[in-house]
């Protein structure tokens, strides 16, 4: 074989090999991407799910307070 | 802009016009990577401009033809290189219709900071599909390439009619019909 050939069969081996580099970084990048819009997704669930928590505690906190002040007015008397 | 679109073209510019023409092209563009383009890269599209113009002024084909041309051969590249954008479509106006979205995805994963063209789609009336290509980049022409390529790929006889929107190629309406 010249050498003409043999390059070229070299470059047709590095070219290949940057074609299969390139799909593998395709895939991952498109998984990495997935899992990052369903983690996205889980945390503002997860925050909205949190923020109605703090709201149904913050109403029985405030539900509290009022029996307390109530009870308190009822013992002062 | 996305490196496949460099790639894509080089090779295919290579392949038409053969190694000298592409290597003079390069030469006289002069981009700035060098023209060492890798499908997962971002360039800056005056790269690409740059290439065509200089390949155009080498070979004697006008630039938008070379665009469009690219644009078709593009699209079939695509059908191969992404074969599970397409499970399920069986339509070239499904696609088109979906197309926004496969860009939005196949772009973000790598740059979630990349401008996109946009392409919005309604269907008319009249039964035809109106896609409207509008991007901060001039290339009206490649989404006329690419949308050849798909209603080739898909087969079936529709009618493709362009109107821009802007001259300096940044927008323009795509309406296709059944034939």
């Amino acid at each position: 074989m010249d050498e003409c050939s043999l390059l070229r069969a070299k470059l047709n081996r590095e070219k290949e090999a940057r074609k299969q580099a390139e799909a593998l970084l395709e895939q991952k990048s498109l998984e990495l991407y997935g899992v990052n819009q369903s983690l996205e997704q889980r945390v503002q669930a997860r925050t909205v799910q949190l923020q109605e928590t703090i709201e149904r505690l913050q109403l029985a906190m405030h539900l509290a307070e009022s029996a307390v002040k109530a009870s308190q007015k009822y013992l002062k008397f | 802009m996305k490196g496949i679109v460099f790639a894509e073209f080089l090779e295919l510019a290579e392949a038409r016009f053969g190694l000298e023409a592409v290597e003079t092209a390069i030469q006289h563009a002069n981009p700035a990577s060098n023209a060492a383009y890798t499908s997962v890269g971002n360039y800056h599209h005056t790269e690409l401009t740059d290439l065509v113009l200089a390949l155009s002024a080498h070979v004697g084909v006008p630039p938008n033809q070379l665009i469009i041309t690219f644009g078709h051969h593009l699209f079939h590249r695509f059908t191969e290189l992404y074969p599970k954008l397409f499970i399920g479509t069986t339509s070239a106006v499904d696609f088109l219709c979906s197309v926004h979205g496969h860009i939005h995805v196949e772009v973000r994963k790598l740059y979630p900071d990349a401008e996109l063209p946009v392409f919005s789609h309604t269907r008319r009336e009249d039964g035809q599909l109106e896609l409207t290509y509008s991007s901060t980049r001039p290339f009206a022409d490649l989404a006329e390439g690419l949308i050849k390529g798909c209603l080739e790929h898909f087969g079936g006889d529709y009618s493709l009619r362009r109107e821009d929107i802007t001259p300096d190629g940044r927008s323009a309406r795509f309406l296709i019909g059944a034939a």
